[in-house]
């Protein structure tokens, strides 16, 4: 993002996953990564955002080649792996598995007025015990911290996924 | 910072909370840049300081050349 930029164009965003599900070019998404996070705990930086996707396409390409021409179109920048937006970076993640599971239980929101979807805080934290790099770490102490979890359902999705939290 | 003090934060709005991280963001980058700058003039210093050096030991050292070591 610019110096100059306003903020994080998240409804710019969002508005954009919703019209990449009308186009039928995915199936549905959810807002996953650090965004996702900031929804149930306090802020920090990050600079990017995760829209995780069910893909149309079940090829190995999950229809990317077809999101990035159509984001292309509407004048969104390619930079490596992210796609640019007024500057902020996102990316387009595809869902498999835990994910793809996060997505469809993803919790509806509206944001600026956008309807949209983000991960539930069980689904963010299994996620993170998954990857545990040390950020990953630090997610997990700070939304058991900071956000009202469903303990079930927590321990149900790390049984099924055979994940476990780290040590306090 | 104080878990009460993060909890509040936490319970926030969501367009609140990306704003803030949207400030942060462009905190940072201002930091940074600042950052960058002092490094950039320490650099200069310090070729003006080699430079004045050169000619205060009065070894007649040609001007071009102090004006190449504090171009670097």
């Amino acid at each position: 993002m610019s110096e100059e930029s306003p903020g994080i164009p998240l409804a710019d965003v969002l508005r954009a996953a919703n019209e990449l599900v009308s186009a039928g070019l995915i199936e549905d998404y959810a807002l996953g990564g650090a965004l996702a996070a900031i929804y149930y705990v306090e802020p920090f930086t990050t600079y990017d955002a995760d829209i995780v996707f069910v893909a149309t396409d079940k090829t190995l390409s999950a229809g990317i080649p077809a999101i990035y021409s159509h984001l292309q179109s509407k004048g969104w920048r390619v930079e490596r792996e992210h796609l640019l937006i007024k500057d902020f970076p996102v990316q387009f993640l595809a869902a498999s598995g835990l994910t793809e599971e996060a997505v469809r239980n993803a919790k509806p929101i509206e944001y600026e007025g956008v309807p949209a979807k983000v991960f539930r805080p069980e689904y963010i934290i299994a996620i993170a015990a998954s990857v545990g790099r040390h950020k990953d770490l630090a997610r997990i102490a700070q939304l058991l911290e900071q956000a009202k979890i469903d303990q079930v359902l927590l321990e149900d999705i790390l049984r099924r996924y055979k994940l476990s939290l780290p040590k306090p | 910072m104080k878990s009460e003090m993060r909890r509040q934060l936490a319970a926030r709005s969501f367009e609140d909370k990306v704003c803030k991280v949207g400030k942060l963001i462009r905190l940072r980058q201002k930091i940074k840049t600042t950052h960058s700058n002092a490094s950039a003039d320490d650099i200069l210093l310090a070729r003006l300081d080699t430079a004045s050096a050169q000619r205060d030991a009065g070894k007649g050292v040609p001007i071009e050349r102090i004006r190449e070591n504090i171009r670097g």
